[in-house]
């Protein structure tokens, strides 16, 4: 059929005689599970389980119990993680490598400054000289989407070349060049092409930055995007080959100085912080410890731009906001990770973005029910706080649905200032916290014709 | 590794065909062609691939055409009411109703209503939909007026044009409860074949299921099992020392600024996840108090703000129709519960329900949870502890939506952590022992459980 345009859905394996090459066996992927055995930085001691038809298992289960009571083992990292607190990126950073380290791997806690999510820039940077064997996610990623563009490109041209033929069977393809055709089909198929992520935002001038001279990264000056491709983009010469050919970068040979540090949302740093305990957040100009209560009033405050004053702050603080809910699904063991990408305010994992996608996408909505917020004066913000599109919700939640991911949306029902303000002189994080409530409603479009049998 | 395969999953993503929404596409009418011309031959057409833009052919130029023509002799039928299935009603402007006294044809299986001597009474968007299916003619009742006036012996006639006006028109001064919106919902959930009918909320706030209990205590399966409960014994000696771990009140200084974590010896993290507990949540599992509290024993718990949020039901944001789906043993006089419930609102004139909307909504269903088959905690929360089906109508285009009370504080995956530490990893074997070929559906052949 020469007006066939393949569904966009079809995977490469399904354009009928192009067979995609036999792939190298893959090298294992890590063991994860071993990796991420901690859901969050503490550390528990659960006592050996008692067989009956053992009698050692009782000896050991005692033993084990004395030994502890004698000497407790940490429960939490020693020493305490620290971190700084940056004004200017309204983040908190961890420099510290083990830390950094520990951080993902125990709750999947930050992102890497210069990375997608996991901080891999030093792996990608060993691989660029030639220094790493294992691929880095960044690198499957691009290599996929090499792959895939490539599947486009010939999907493109087969098209092109059925319309073609149409014509000339028309007899309107005559006179005209093959280079001069008035209809180019590869520009109609670009503007259909729903790729969500494709363009690499982060990936292109990360990588971009130790290596100006763009180091083999098929895409990491390709920001317009476009079904029409150079050769040396389609097939991208391996990275290996780019690390040992003889083109000495600058620096190669100096000792790599890890320029990633890990950043962690206000939300994460204060649960780890009040919440487990974990983590010491000092100031970055002062070196001073923050107190939590302060980082508390900071992060409130931090939620506006610029900064407000502390007498300003009020119940329905984005920061509050956000807060209460990334608390509320941490403390049930969701991992919770921002869920920008998805036009979304949080994802929820199970077990973590290693295991397995994001099962939910969080909206979340204020909710001003109590008489206080529905006063004359207030009424006007609060409704417009309050309302929301149906069309935008609509656009979400096909965004979702194209993603997989279901949709929830999540009211924090508001307290009134007064239940917060008791704590004038000190503040009382739990208390504040324990004033919002919150309640989840899962969303899906209903198909009628799909419900009735 | 993180998230970075997300992006993928659309693509690569061969899913079940359910998951394929076809909804979305663009229709080629030329399936209509074998409906116009043969209607005997019942054949189910196949969706086509997509045209995107014109490319120059005369075989796209004349496919397109076809299609038109298609849809154009389709629209160009005359519509003629089938004698046997004609049915006469008449319109009585006062009550908005239609009174049939020859009901003939399966419709009136689930619509309309008898009284005593016999006639059948038809609501209004029942009316209007017999007519837009060709079965029902309605008529003006009979005035003195038309004595003598030749074809009026039956009353006269009303146009398909009449027949909207007049029941739009004096269904204002009858409260205005059917509106364009519900029409539209009704009339297109009745083309799909299911049978609807008007709820008891339909046009007051409704009576939903109250009163203070518990629906189904949940067990708590971390208490059962020999080997926890001696355990237990054990750790209920450890906590006997610290018991300022495990039982805190809200006004212990300690727990001001936290950490809510403190240093120490967990044994598990079903006790450090307990600890990490502060926000209160909705518990769908307990039956929402009446909307004005009368001497409950738990109405001093209600605080300001649970009084307002659990109010009635607010106008847009009511069940407005019962849907069942069609089952030969359906009876118009006992219908039955439901099969879904569906609220219609207009997305030009309202927001997103605000939370007393959306609560009050959806508690005025009955508590439905997940059936005990479902094992798996996605599902559960996706199921939800209620639901209601909202039919967003913008312009004329009804989108519809299942809004499940999904209580996530139901679904503790902190227990399962303990589980996970306790295998040694075997959960992870598992996954990881399943994408040995590698290439699977999704992105890099992860699995995803569904």
């Amino acid at each position: 059929m020469p007006s066939a345009v393949f569904a966009d859905s079809l995977p490469p394996q399904a354009v009928g005689d192009q067979k995609p090459a036999p792939r190298p066996p893959r090298t294992p992927r890590p063991n994860y599970a071993r990796i991420h055995a901690l859901p969050i930085p503490v550390k528990t001691y659960p006592l050996p389980t008692f067989v009956p038809n053992n009698p050692i298992s009782l000896f050991h289960l005692a033993y084990t119990f004395f030994a502890h009571l004698l000497s407790a083992p940490p429960s939490h990292p020693q020493p305490c993680f620290e971190a700084y607190f940056s004004n200017e990126t309204r983040s908190v950073h961890v420099a510290d490598p083990a830390t950094v380290r520990a951080l993902w791997e125990q709750g999947f806690f930050g992102k890497g400054s210069l990375s997608r999510s996991e901080p891999t820039w030093m792996d990608r940077e060993k691989r660029r000289r030639g220094l790493l064997a294992v691929e880095t996610s960044e690198e499957v990623t691009q290599k996929r989407r090499a792959e895939r563009r490539a599947f486009k490109k010939e999907r493109a041209r087969k098209e092109r070349e059925a319309i073609e033929e149409k014509l000339r069977e028309e007899g309107k393809l005559v006179n005209v060049q093959d280079g001069e055709e008035v209809h180019k089909p590869d520009v109609e198929t670009q503007s259909h092409e729903g790729e969500p992520t494709e363009g690499g935002a982060v990936n292109g001038p990360v990588d971009a930055l130790p290596a100006p001279e763009k180091a083999g990264f098929g895409e990491a000056g390709d920001a317009k995007k476009s079904v029409r491709f150079s050769e040396s983009e389609l097939h991208p010469r391996p990275l290996k080959n780019d690390a040992s050919a003889a083109r000495p970068t600058i620096g190669d040979d100096e000792p790599i100085v890890d320029q990633e540090h890990l950043q962690l949302t206000l939300e994460e740093a204060l649960f780890l912080t009040y919440g487990l305990g974990t983590l010491r957040v000092r100031d970055e100009a002062t070196g001073q410890l923050i107190s939590t209560s302060s980082l508390f009033t900071m992060c409130r405050q931090h939620s506006y731009f610029p900064p407000k004053a502390i007498a300003d702050l009020q119940p329905d603080d984005p920061f509050l906001i956000s807060y209460v809910v990334y608390h509320h699904f941490r403390s049930l063991g969701w991992v919770v990770r921002s869920g920008i990408k998805f036009a979304v305010d949080y994802l929820l994992y199970n077990r973590g973005p290693v295991f397995s996608h994001a099962e939910f996408a969080l909206i979340v909505l204020p909710s001003y029910s109590h008489p206080y917020w529905s006063e004359p004066s207030r009424k006007s913000q609060t409704v417009a706080k309050e309302s929301k599109q149906w069309w935008w919700l609509h656009c979400v939640n096909r965004v979702q649905s194209q993603v997989r991911k279901n949709l929830v949306l999540v009211y924090v029902d508001i307290p009134p200032p007064s239940s917060l303000a008791d704590l004038s002189g000190t503040v009382n994080i739990t208390e504040a916290l324990q004033c919002y409530r919150i309640r989840e409603f899962s969303l899906k479009r209903w198909i009628p014709n799909r419900s009735r049998d | 590794m993180a998230d970075a395969d997300e992006d993928v999953v659309v693509f690569s993503g061969q899913g079940p065909p359910g998951e394929i929404d076809l909804s979305d596409e663009t229709q080629d009418f030329r399936f209509l062609q074998n409906f116009s011309q043969d209607p005997d031959q019942g054949k189910i057409p196949k969706r086509g691939v997509k045209d995107f833009e014109p490319h120059g052919t005369s075989y796209q130029e004349s496919v397109l055409a076809a299609s038109r023509q298609a849809m154009h002799n389709a629209l160009n039928c005359t519509r003629t009411h089938a004698p046997k299935s004609h049915i006469i009603g008449y319109y009585h402007p006062e009550t908005n109703l239609t009174r049939v006294s020859v009901p003939k044809g399966p419709h009136f299986k689930n619509m309309g209503k008898a009284d005593r001597s016999g006639h059948i009474w038809l609501l209004p968007e029942e009316a209007l939909y017999l007519i837009e299916r060709g079965n029902l003619d309605m008529r003006w009742p009979k005035t003195e007026h038309d004595e003598g006036v030749p074809g009026a012996e039956d009353g006269l006639p009303m146009s398909l044009q009449g027949a909207y006006a007049a029941i739009f028109g004096f269904e204002e001064e009858l409260g205005g409860a059917l509106t364009l919106e519900r029409y539209l919902v009704y009339a297109g959930l009745k083309r799909c074949g299911f049978a609807v009918i008007r709820a008891d909320s339909w046009d007051c706030p409704g009576e939903g299921e109250f009163g203070g209990g518990v629906y189904d205590p949940p067990t708590d399966a971390w208490s059962s099992g020999l080997l926890g409960m001696f355990t237990r014994l054990f750790s209920g000696l450890w906590w006997g020392k610290n018991s300022a771990h495990a039982h805190w009140t809200p006004s212990t200084s300690a727990r001001k600024l936290g950490p809510l974590v403190k240093p120490g010896l967990y044994r598990s993290y079903n006790d450090i996840y307990r600890l990490l507990s502060v926000i209160p949540a909705h518990d769908p599992t307990i039956a929402p108090p009446r909307p004005k509290p009368v001497a409950k024993s738990d109405s001093s718990s209600i605080t300001d703000g649970e009084a307002s949020r659990t109010g009635t039901t607010d106008p847009p944001f009511r069940v407005a129709y019962h849907i069942y789906k069609p089952t030969p043993s359906f009876k118009k006089s006992a219908p039955g519960p439901p099969d879904f419930r569906i609220a219609v609102v207009n997305a030009r004139e309202t927001t997103l329900p605000t939370l007393p909307q959306i609560a009050a909504l959806v508690e005025s269903t009955p508590y439905c949870p997940p059936p005990a088959s479902m094992h798996q905690s996605n599902q559960k929360l996706r199921y939800g502890y209620r639901n209601v089906v909202l039919a967003i109508v913008d312009n004329g285009v009804v989108s519809y939506m299942r809004i499940g009370d999904a209580g996530f504080a139901q679904e503790r995956l902190f227990e399962r952590f303990d589980a996970v530490k306790a295998g040694g990893g075997g959960r992870g074997n598992k996954r990881g022992g399943g994408r040995g070929g590698g290439r699977g559906g999704r992105g890099r052949g992860r699995g995803r459980g569904r």
